[in-house]
């Protein structure tokens, strides 16, 4: 991949971020440590507290700041979403997503920037006439 | 610059021509005006939302100011990504070692 492809698929994934691993462990162990503060605590965060209960206030903290959040979604033994804010303004959703593989049990993890409030519009493309055209061209240009 | 600032700036189509225009050469709201239904005054309004983004830079020449493009804002956009990208693989290593211990 050159640089301007590098570049633009970075543009479009500016909001989000995916990572997955396969962890060695059945289902049941691996929700064990994406649902429970002591282990999430092992791995997450400094401090976590969170009750894997839709709704629910959680609150982490990461080197010394706190980061207060919420518990948005849960399915049982397999996927538990929280949103949390590294500033103030700055609130991002966690989805942590378990699957059965091969080997194991696979654990994605998506990170989605929320825009609330003030500077609530800008996901990333509102306002754009062409949208995801116009930055690709836009980067071309630039960047060529 | 936030990344927000530099995308509401952008968001513009006249704007983003503008920055396409920049992007072959530097050039004054004169130069830039002749090839747009638009007076040389809303030109320089434009501009200087780029300015205030830190997508342009600007230099006095004599009595006009000549913009140039500058992309490093755009690249710092990205930097969200890299740093969020970042903490998440070291968060699913410790993960799989948590695991396995």
């Amino acid at each position: 991949m050159d640089a301007i492809d590098e570049l633009i698929e970075r543009f479009e994934q500016v909001e989000r971020v995916e990572r997955e691993t396969v962890l060695d462990a059945d289902e049941e162990r691996a929700w064990e440590a994406i649902s429970d503060p002591a282990e999430l605590e092992r791995w997450l965060a400094d401090e976590v507290d969170l009750e894997p209960v839709e709704g629910a206030p959680a609150r982490f903290e990461v080197d010394g700041e706190e980061r207060p959040g919420r518990v948005e979604r849960v399915v049982e033994g397999r996927e538990l979403a929280f949103t949390w804010s590294r500033a103030p303004g700055e609130e991002s959703l966690v989805e942590l997503v378990l699957a059965p593989c091969v080997g194991g049990t696979r654990i994605s993890v998506v990170e989605t920037r929320l825009r609330t409030g003030a500077d609530a519009p800008p996901l990333l493309m509102s306002g754009w006439d062409d949208g995801l055209r116009g930055l690709r061209r836009l980067a071309h240009l630039v960047f060529a | 610059m936030s990344a927000d600032a530099v995308f509401a700036a952008l968001a513009d189509p006249t704007r983003r021509g503008l920055v396409e225009s920049l992007a072959s050469a530097p050039a004054t709201a004169t130069d830039l005006a002749k090839g747009l239904p638009m007076t040389r005054q809303a030109v320089s309004k434009h501009l200087a939302m780029l300015a205030a983004a830190e997508l342009v830079s600007t230099e006095r020449r004599g009595r006009e100011t000549r913009y140039t493009l500058r992309p490093e804002p755009l690249r710092e956009v990205s930097r969200w990504v890299d740093a969020v990208g970042d903490e998440w693989a070291d968060r699913l290593s410790r993960l799989e070692r948590s695991i396995r211990d």
